[in-house]
């Protein structure tokens, strides 16, 4: 019974995702998936790069500069991750020693 | 004495209520279960000869089981034409003294029906039979004639216990065969009679009277008249 | 009408029962799988909203608004797998931090876990969020992208559905197989009673040759119509006895009664007639008894009164039954019985036995000569032999002297039934023995064998 229920939310779910009502309501957006916020998690590396007295390790550069090519190219999402990746290497390193 | 005949079948029950009478005997009729009941429960009898199989709902062995539960302790003898060895035990269990096969021979029957009313007289243990001049100890297991010792085998020390025991009765081969060897079966030869035959040749052949009498057509008989 | 009709097939039963227990037990099964596999993520994400809470709400007691918002952006900042969801807004509805655009209205209550799509990126997607109400009057709303979580939960359901589908379609076909197997396993049984009930008592159920239980009830049903046929056998044998051999002792006596009753001159003559008419009667009544006797044998009923019981002193006995007939003939009888003979039977039916054969060896022995009774037992059986110096039985007739009413040449002329070793063949066989007649040269040896206890269960 446990099951039924639950495969029948879940049906009903997808029916609703994949169904054409996807045009009936404004979803709310995430923000987190602009180019915008690829800026602001660019600025905050910067941030971070700028008052860290190590230099940065090569691999943050690399995501860095990954992750710009990929938001400037329109895949935010992979922008994104690239760039969040880059900034927890860079805190991880800035409060090693 | 005063005999009760429960029997539904017209022929055998005047057989054996006519023969009944000429040795003797006061005869009481009841040609159905209920009647026979409800004499035999509300007169005095001696014995009670009683048919297992009776018209009316009451069979024989619900007469004896209802006279049993009562206390009653008249002797009965069953007839039955139910010869197998399960009927025999059964109506012993629901109380019968004795049980007749049908058909029988009268003789036979009259000699059980006295066998039993005899045995409902003596009472209390005994330890020494006596016929006449013969005397049998049954604690020192000897046999004394005219104070003369005679010497027996065990088997024929029982044979003379149980003739004795029924002394002035007629004894039926079959009763001694039941009574003496505890046989239920009709032996082809006449064994019982080579028995009987040793035994007087020791009793009765160095005596001038004999006491073992052959009654003709039935069986044996010991007492000092003659037959 | 068809339903309980249906219903009360013993096979449609089983089938049923089958079904149904496979089919629970698949539920069962996959309900399981599902809760540890499905319902574990949706366990996982919900636990780590409620993680998320309590560190975002320990941040607010010591931080306050400052150091919540904070927490939200470094925590979004950091969110590697791009998956988590954030909503700070106070009273009027303003965003104060985390990354959706605005509070959806259909989350309007704290507590309760919601589904949420929403737009990443121009894709849809389906998020899992709470609502936590931080008093006085700021809401947040933390939540989890649970779209690949959700592909793959429906994947795990649809494979645990088909799987179900199939083992109900395995469970039907195989009800019906079941059914089928057991209807033809019974189908069998059935048509051989069908034609025993018919009448054809030669008909038996075949067996499959497996052993198994249909086998064995095969080979019980079997016995039992073994047996069945041979109390016929007994039946017809006795009915033609009767027919035959009884007609000839009833003639006699009819004929001595009509003889007498139209010939007899004198009252003696008349009684000497009824009393031999007597005579013969009682006779066939003795027939007539030893007959019933040997069929009650037959009928294998007495084995209820069987009991474990030595031979040796019941031979002494009946020894000494007919040792005195013997001497009386001029025949010696000599007893060599070396106990304990432990048998398991009927004492009074054996001795029964015994006493027929003594009886025939005594009648056929001549003057002078000797009957030996004797008895041994080894490991497996009770031998009693008991052994004349007569005329015999020649070889040929052997097999037939224990049938009914069989009386040899030589017997012909000396009173009996002809029901004797008839009777003990019967007591033999109802004690799992058996009575075999040999040449004593001369004479007859009448042999009883009878297991002894302990070398069957009987």
């Amino acid at each position: 019974m446990f099951l039924f229920v639950r495969v029948c939310g879940l049906a009903a779910i997808v029916l609703c995702s994949a169904g054409p009502l996807k045009a009936q309501a404004p979803l709310p957006e995430l923000m987190t998936d602009t180019p915008e916020y690829c800026t602001e998690l660019q600025d905050r590396l910067g941030v971070l790069i700028a008052s860290s007295v190590l230099p940065p390790p090569h691999e943050v550069a690399d995501l860095s500069t990954q992750g710009q090519t990929l938001c400037a190219h329109g895949h935010v999402r992979g922008g994104v991750q690239r760039l969040r990746r880059a900034l927890v290497i860079m805190q991880q390193h800035g409060e090693a020693p | 004495m005063r005999i009760l005949v429960v029997e539904d079948d017209k022929d055998v029950a005047g057989f054996v209520v006519r023969g009944l009478k000429e040795a003797g005997h006061v005869v009481e009729h009841a040609d159905n279960g209920r009647d026979g009941l409800f004499m035999a429960a509300s007169e005095a009898f001696d014995a009670v000869v009683l048919d297992r199989m009776l018209p009316g709902g009451i069979d024989g062995i619900k007469i004896l089981e209802t006279l049993r539960s009562q206390k009653s302790t008249i002797p009965v003898l069953i007839l039955s034409a139910l010869a197998d060895v399960d009927e025999r035990v059964k109506g012993l269990k629901a109380g019968g003294d004795d049980y007749l096969t049908k058909p029988f021979a009268f003789a036979e029957l009259l000699a059980r029906v006295e066998a039993l009313t005899r045995r409902g007289k003596t009472e209390g243990p005994v330890t020494k039979l006596q016929v006449e001049d013969l005397e049998l100890d049954l604690l020192s297991r000897q046999v004394k004639r005219a104070g003369q010792k005679i010497d027996l085998q065990p088997r024929e020390f029982r044979l003379l216990e149980y003739l004795m025991r029924h002394a002035g009765q007629v004894v039926t081969r079959t009763m001694l065969l039941e009574g003496v060897w505890d046989y239920h079966f009709d032996p082809q030869t006449n064994v019982i009679d080579v028995h009987v035959s040793r035994l007087r040749q020791k009793v009765d052949k160095p005596f001038k009277t004999p006491l073992i009498h052959t009654v003709r057509n039935a069986g044996y008989m010991l007492r000092a008249e003659p037959v | 009408m068809i339903d309980t009709k249906l219903l009360r097939s013993a096979g449609v039963r089983f089938a049923a029962i089958y079904a149904v227990l496979l089919t629970l037990s698949a539920l069962a099964l996959t309900s399981f799988i599902w809760w540890s596999t499905a319902g574990l993520l949706d366990r996982e994400t919900e636990a780590e909203i409620h993680a998320d809470a309590q560190g975002l709400s320990d941040r607010w007691t010591q931080a306050g608004l400052p150091g919540l918002v904070l927490t939200i952006e470094d925590r979004l900042a950091q969110n590697i797998d791009g998956d988590a969801v954030y909503l700070l807004v106070d009273e009027t509805g303003r965003r104060l931090a985390g990354n959706l655009i605005n509070w959806p209205p259909k989350v309007d209550q704290a507590g309760p876990f919601f589904e949420l799509p929403v737009q990443r990126a121009g894709m849809r997607t389906l998020t899992r969020v709470r609502y936590y109400d931080i008093p006085p009057d700021l809401r947040l709303l933390i939540g989890r992208d649970v779209h690949v979580r959700a592909l793959l939960r429906a994947m795990v359901t649809d494979a645990l559905l088909w799987s179900l589908l199939i083992v109900s379609v395995t469970a039907t076909s195989g009800a019906v197989l079941v059914r089928n197997l057991f209807k033809r396993s019974l189908a069998n049984v059935s048509a051989t009673a069908t034609a025993i009930a018919a009448g054809d008592l030669s008909q038996r159920v075949r067996l499959s040759g497996r052993g198994d239980e249909l086998d064995q009830l095969a080979e019980v049903i079997n016995e039992m119509l073994d047996r069945i046929g041979r109390l016929m056998e007994g039946v017809r044998q006795v009915s033609n006895a009767i027919a035959h051999d009884l007609r000839t002792p009833i003639t006699r006596a009819r004929t001595r009664l009509e003889d007498a009753a139209s010939h007899a001159r004198t009252p003696e003559d008349l009684h000497a007639a009824i009393e031999r008419a007597i005579a013969d009667l009682d006779h066939i009544v003795g027939i007539f008894q030893a007959l019933l006797r040997i069929a009650e044998i037959e009928a294998g009923s007495r084995r209820a009164s069987f009991v474990r019981l030595d031979v040796a002193p019941l031979l002494a006995d009946i020894a000494e039954l007919y040792e005195a007939v013997a001497e009386e003939r001029g025949v010696t009888l000599t007893l060599d019985v070396s106990g304990p003979l432990p048998v398991h039977g009927d004492g009074a039916m054996l001795q029964q036995a015994v006493a027929n054969l003594l009886d025939n060896a005594v009648k056929f022995s001549p003057a002078q000569g000797t009957v030996g009774l004797r008895a041994r037992s080894d490991r497996d059986s009770v031998r009693i032999e008991v052994s004349d110096q007569g005329p015999g039985i020649p070889p040929a007739d052997r097999e037939r002297a224990t049938e009914r009413f069989f009386r040899g040449e030589t017997a012909r002329s000396t009173p009996g039934s002809g029901l004797g070793l008839a009777l003990v063949a019967a007591v033999a066989q109802l004690h799992g023995g058996s009575l075999r007649l040999e040449d004593a040269a001369p004479g007859l040896r009448a042999v009883l064998s009878l297991p002894t206890v302990g070398s069957t269960d009987a």
